[in-house]
């Protein structure tokens, strides 16, 4: 009965504890439950897309103030692939993502606002070959569970955005490759 | 006396679709034997484009071929030759709708839109995917080197009737 009550006791005290837990929600995000792909937007000759294997990233949810959300993502260069291994090759090497002096790069939000019911807008700053330029992301928020178990799927987020790749010093091929890199990220979130 | 001939249409066709092929051909073996550089990313668009144009050229021919059927083959030729002949010219009219579609289905599979001659954009086939991907490839070569070996019995079909035989068969489709 004294244990019951102690048991009792606990519960309620994790009870009163739990709203700002609630409010705030530390998630998971990356691959293999996510994929990060691009394409370049902007050629009329030679339009090619390709997508990063391995990536990770954490994302802070505040729901009552969305604003002091934010995210975090690492992306891992060399797992840069694209369908053709030329192609893929030439992605390594020095002209682009220079994986052996650059095998990461990262984004971290600096301003996330809401903009609808289920999107968001992040504002970030994106690292590549050791430049940091401004990059913003549309995102959107699906399948919310958030009484999900931890590892299952808590949240599903589409994200897009684009950059100048010049801005980043890839300038190879660029008249006929062009230059807007189209980003589009799809991902499982998970406590 | 020249015996019948193709429609001037049928011939321009025929004509216009051979040089495209031929190009189609040299610039297929060399693009994919190059390392990566601007004129590779230039020649694969050509190669592309192009590859559409004998698409197109093609459902031209076939729909001409409806309207206006071939003129009948000359007395000289043998029976068997009478069987085989379009026999080899469906196949290789086949194959030149086959291989741009396998083109195209290739490069959307392996994520490169087409953007055809730099003024319309094409729909891609299928997604990005890389397992289709290869095999698309590996069925795009088949194809070329199907459509090499019949081109080659073609070319020699042609040389053998001119040459050998003197029956008319290339003036058929000369003009």
């Amino acid at each position: 009965m004294k244990r019951r009550v102690v048991v009792a006791g606990l519960a309620g005290l994790l009870a009163i504890s739990t709203p700002v837990g609630a409010a705030t929600e530390q998630l998971s995000i990356g691959s293999p439950r996510g994929t990060i792909d691009f394409a370049i937007g902007d050629s009329k000759v030679f339009r090619t897309s390709g997508g990063f294997k391995s990536w990770q990233g954490k994302v802070l949810v505040d729901d009552l103030d969305v604003s002091k959300s934010s995210v975090e993502v690492t992306v891992a260069t060399p797992s840069i692939t694209m369908l053709d291994a030329q192609q893929t090759t030439m992605l390594r090497d020095t002209d682009f993502f220079d994986v052996d002096r650059h095998p990461t790069m990262q984004f971290r939000s600096t301003k996330i606002e809401r903009t609808g019911e289920t999107t968001l807008k992040v504002l970030g700053d994106l690292t590549l070959r050791g430049i940091t330029r401004p990059m913003q992301l549309e995102v959107s928020v699906t399948e919310r569970r958030p009484d999900a178990a931890p590892g299952r799927r808590y949240a599903y987020f589409r994200a897009e955005g684009s950059i100048k790749r010049s801005e980043f010093g890839m300038i190879k091929f660029i008249d006929l490759v062009g230059d807007t890199v189209d980003i589009s990220i799809r991902t499982d979130a998970w406590r | 006396m020249p015996g019948p001939a193709y429609h001037p249409l049928a011939k321009l066709l025929h004509w216009v679709t051979a040089l495209c092929v031929l190009g189609l051909i040299a610039v297929g073996l060399w693009m994919t034997s190059m390392q990566i550089s601007l004129l590779k990313l230039q020649l694969y668009a050509w190669h592309k484009w192009i590859g559409l144009v004998v698409l197109a050229l093609t459902f031209g021919r076939l729909f001409w071929r409806w309207r206006s059927p071939p003129p009948p083959l000359p007395e000289g030729v043998v029976d068997w030759e009478r069987r085989i002949a379009p026999v080899s010219h469906a196949l290789l009219l086949l194959l030149l709708l086959a291989l741009p579609v396998s083109g195209w289905l290739m490069s959307s599979a392996g994520g490169v839109s087409v953007y055809w001659f730099g003024i319309l954009p094409l729909p891609d086939l299928v997604p990005r995917d890389q397992d289709l991907f290869a095999a698309l490839r590996q069925l795009h070569h088949l194809l070329a080197y199907g459509l090499m070996g019949l081109l080659a019995l073609h070319l020699l079909a042609v040389l053998h009737h001119d040459v050998m035989r003197r029956d008319g068969i290339f003036r058929r489709m000369w003009f």
